[in-house]
């Protein structure tokens, strides 16, 4: 709303013109003295009959029946809710990441740098896995035990050809899935070309 | 489809930055010229790919800025090395970020998804002159 419009009483305006500003109050008469009289004799307390009592503690009652009532319905249906099945996607994945940790601590050689890449690589992986698992836990829980990959000690060349190969899939998982799975995977595939570079 | 434009820009956006932060920090590259000079011809190609895409969409590319302050100042080659880190790191997010609008897109996200990991390959190689220790991040452009 544009204020310009309205009449804004100013230094230059007339005293004598009437403000449009909020008119001022009407002098009020002086309160007159209060008349003297005795204080009303307090009323009788309320009295509590046995009745009363009883029909309170029906209600409380009542009331918190109810309300456990409603909350079995209201989780009722979600405990008898199948577990949606995880993406092929993301269980593979997963399994990705636990095969290229499997190799890297399965290697234990190589020059100080590359000890350091090793080992970076498999802080990341790791911290893959643990994403990965966060979404895959959404789903419900996993319908079969995880079980334990061996791996085997590798070259140089060899990590770099399975972190260049992880990185392709990952990209390629990516392209299949929406939101928050494909942004995670995109990212992942990210990683593990950076560690193909660091391998070379 | 606005959110999508938006992301598509803000990625150019980034590389005109990358362009101008590589411009600034090669004459403080040092022994690292190289690689700084691959960095800045790879930036050069994905700003006029990325302008050329954005205008085949029928989308006025935006313009890069005058100046970008917050770039400097490059004293040394040290220096010169976190900039460049920083500059990748900020196209790795906005290739990310395109990635992300760009749902229902097959090419455009294909070619997110490749500028993404361009940008966290290009990444670790400042990263390990830089931090030696820590050569490689988890989550690039997040």
């Amino acid at each position: 709303m544009d204020d310009s419009a309205r009449p804004q009483p100013g230094p230059g305006s007339d005293p004598d013109e009437p403000s449009l500003a909020t008119p001022p109050a009407p002098a009020l008469p002086e309160p007159a003295a209060p008349p003297i009289e005795p204080p009303a004799p307090p009323a009788d307390p309320p009295r509590h009959t046995r009745r009363w009592v009883l029909a309170g503690a029906l209600a409380i009652l009542a009331g918190g029946g109810a309300g456990v009532g409603a909350g079995f319905l209201r989780h009722r249906p979600r405990q008898h809710r199948p577990p949606a099945t995880p993406p092929d996607v993301l269980v593979a994945a997963a399994e990705a990441e636990r095969r290229l940790i499997a190799d890297l601590v399965a290697t234990t050689g190589g020059t100080a740098s590359v000890r350091i890449v090793i080992e970076q690589a498999t802080v990341n992986h790791r911290a893959h896995l643990a994403a990965l698992a966060a979404l895959l836990g959404r789903y419900g829980p996993p319908a079969t035990t995880v079980s334990r990959v061996p791996g085997a000690p590798r070259t140089r060349a060899q990590l770099r050809a399975a972190e260049q190969a992880a990185a392709k899939a990952a990209a390629e998982r990516a392209g299949r899935r929406p939101g928050r799975e494909a942004v995670l995977l995109a990212s992942i595939a990210a990683c593990e070309a950076s560690h193909a570079e660091l391998f070379s | 489809m606005s959110a999508l434009v938006d992301a598509w820009q803000a990625a150019l956006a980034a590389e005109h930055q990358a362009v101008f932060g590589y411009g600034l920090l090669g004459p403080r590259a040092g022994t690292d010229a190289a690689l700084a000079a691959a960095g800045q011809s790879a930036h050069e190609h994905l700003r006029d790919a990325t302008g050329a895409a954005l205008l085949a969409a029928h989308v006025t590319p935006v313009p890069p800025a005058a100046d970008y302050p917050a770039l400097y100042p490059v004293a040394d080659q040290a220096a010169a090395r976190r900039l460049a880190l920083r500059l990748e790191d900020g196209c790795a997010a906005a290739w990310r970020f395109l990635f992300l609008q760009a749902a229902g897109r097959a090419g455009l996200r294909r070619a997110a998804q490749d500028n993404l990991t361009a940008s966290a390959v290009r990444g670790v190689q400042w990263r390990r002159l830089v931090d030696p220790q820590h050569p490689a991040t988890a989550f690039p452009g997040l």
